[in-house]
């Protein structure tokens, strides 16, 4: 999964980067607030754990093998945070000193490997661990969580790959850096993960797991047990939202007059006639911002933060009507 | 006691086990490459000043990437190649495996993308590819390795991540050594077919995260003896001698080459 230079355009990268940079400020700071100077070798050594994580090969169906990446292994053993700076710290020490993954897609490996893949592991074993409470039961949890999470952050990196040729075309039309369509990326990407790879790591984190909650039960009660699930699926929301605009036309269902018109070659009496409100933002641009894309991410993102808003006015009422009572 | 007497007739059933000769493999070669760069460099581009270097290779490097042009492509992998050319002949055969590698395998990701009619963007981002790992590669093998985490300052990466890269590269080699010898043990131990081959490997790293942990442990112990307390700065020598003006000269004259052929058709 790990993305070489030049398979992405550098627009694409310096986004993937600044993306990560409030991840990775947000992920210093809740370390930092754990154990402070303590964490500090704690993090250089998992790293390493982590770099060694990928060289080990495991066993593949066919007497092939390959490697897990073992972001979710670290995350439910030290925390999310410390999983994401250590994968970090490993993913960088690969680009620069063994080649492996690019300099520039740096952010964008790190998107995939460091960010989305332990925090939604993470995420989906505790909402899960929340559900069932059995002991026999977590190790299939924590095979589901790394399962699907590699699953999710091999997505990822399919549609990363996958945009490149409908937005960086050069004048005759052809694709500028990676030539494959989200049609040919994404099942290229996501089959053989589903299939194999995402068995292999599920069962390899499950039984490490399962090793270390065995010979060192001690380690396991520590961990950081918090995360912010509603807020990381806002977040990825509003990374994909673009995604939106690469799909012709406008979503099913929702035509406007003229759409319709030109659809069924009538516009029935209701809507030619009805109301027409007139909001803020149609069809989400702004009358000051002609790029659509932008006008797009903008709208994602004051929708999110309405969202959001509205939720704490709605729980605020709530708490308050619980405490009169 | 007749079975004393008995001819012993097992075969063990032939079972492959490549991932433990692979896994051997790939972290002796990783361990081996810590170890040979810390041995000390020579003259020529591997004394040239750490900083000037990194920067410089950042700077190409995204000039690859920004570039459009064909032209520049080639005159910049033509150029990498002129600066491979300095470096000694045993790090020079383990660049060109290396890069035949990357280039071979992006020639086959793009051929389907080739045979339907994209060869000119397909062939440049090959080209691309192969100067990028080029000049990442000389960077790697003509500068020490903490020099070039020093340089990471420049590009505003704070001081207390630079020690957790260092702390890193240390543990690769200690924890690497560590899970060799667990591997060495595994292959002597298992005869004939292997059946929890999953369990084995998972086995090996759990035994490795306790002692990474218990490592990390000994590590803070030993840091906050020496008066370690959170906080850490580095120190970054920047010299600038005759060789290091030639070597920015030389990178300048690639990037003017970049503006110049920009309209080259």
């Amino acid at each position: 999964m790990h993305i070489p230079d030049n398979y992405l355009s550098p627009s694409t990268c310096a986004v993937m980067g600044s993306a990560m940079l409030p991840i990775w400020a947000v992920a210093v700071s809740k370390v930092k607030k754990m154990v402070s100077a303590k964490q500090i070798p704690l993090l250089g050594i998992s790293a390493a754990f982590s770099f060694l994580v990928m060289m080990l090969n495991i066993p593949l169906p066919g007497g092939t093998t390959g490697h897990a990446v073992g972001s979710v292994l670290i995350a439910i053993l030290l925390g999310p945070s410390a999983a994401c700076l250590s994968v970090s710290v490993a993913l960088l020490i690969q680009a620069l000193f063994f080649g492996d993954g690019g300099i520039l897609a740096f952010g964008a490996n790190c998107f995939n490997m460091a960010f989305i893949m332990p925090y939604t592991g993470y995420m989906i074993f505790t909402l899960l661990s929340r559900l069932v409470k059995s002991d026999k039961s977590k190790y299939i949890i924590i095979f589901i969580s790394a399962y699907a999470a590699l699953n999710i952050a091999a997505f990822f990196a399919a549609v990363e790959f996958g945009i490149q040729p409908l937005l960086f075309k050069d004048a005759a039309g052809l694709p500028l850096y990676s030539p494959y369509g989200l049609s040919i990326a994404i099942p290229a990407m996501t089959i053989p993960h589903l299939l194999v790879a995402g068995v292999a790591e599920g069962l390899i984190t499950a039984g490490v797991f399962a090793f270390v909650a065995k010979t060192s039960p001690g380690i396991i009660e520590n961990r950081e047990d918090r995360t912010y699930p509603l807020y990381l699926l806002l977040l990825a929301m509003i990374v994909i939202t673009p995604i939106g605009l690469l799909a012709p036309g406008t979503a099913w269902s929702e035509w406007g007059a003229e759409e319709i018109g030109a659809l069924v070659n009538f516009i029935p009496q209701g809507m030619r006639d009805g109301f027409s409100f007139k909001i803020m933002m149609p069809d989400y641009t702004f009358p000051i911002i002609k790029n659509e894309t932008t006008g797009y991410v903008i709208s994602a993102i004051i929708g999110s933060a309405i969202l959001v808003i509205v939720f704490k006015i709605v729980s605020e009422i709530l708490k308050r009507r619980k405490k009169d009572a | 006691m007749n079975w004393l007497y008995q001819e012993d007739t097992y075969t063990p059933v032939r079972d492959r086990k490549l991932y433990i000769d692979r896994s051997i493999l790939s972290i002796l070669g990783t361990v081996s490459r810590i170890r040979h760069e810390e041995k000390g460099h020579r003259g020529g581009i591997y004394a040239v000043s750490p900083p000037a270097k990194f920067v410089c290779t950042l700077a190409l490097i995204i000039l690859f990437s920004l570039s459009r042009n064909i032209y520049f492509t080639a005159f910049a992998d033509s150029c990498a190649i002129l600066m491979a050319s300095l470096l000694v002949m045993s790090d020079l055969k383990r660049i060109a495996a290396v890069t035949s590698v990357v280039i071979l395998f992006s020639f086959i990701l793009l051929l389907p993308s080739m045979l339907m009619g994209n060869i000119h963007n397909s062939i440049m981002i090959c080209m691309k590819i192969a100067g990028s790992v080029l000049l990442l590669n000389i960077l790697s093998h003509s500068t020490k390795w903490i020099n070039i985490t020093r340089s990471l300052k420049l590009i505003r990466i704070p001081d207390i991540i630079i020690l957790i890269i260092d702390i890193t590269m240390k543990y690769i080699v200690i924890l690497g050594n560590f899970a060799v010898n667990m591997l060495y043990a595994l292959r002597l131990r298992s005869v004939g077919k292997e059946e929890g081959k999953h369990r084995s490997i998972s086995n090996i790293l759990g035994v490795l995260f306790i002692k990474s942990k218990e490592m990390a442990e000994m590590t803070y112990h030993a840091m906050e003896c020496r008066c370690f307390s959170g906080s850490y700065s580095t120190q970054m020598k920047f010299t600038f001698k005759a060789r290091d003006f030639l070597y920015i000269l030389f990178i300048l004259f690639i990037c003017a080459g970049f503006f110049l052929m920009r309209d080259v058709k």
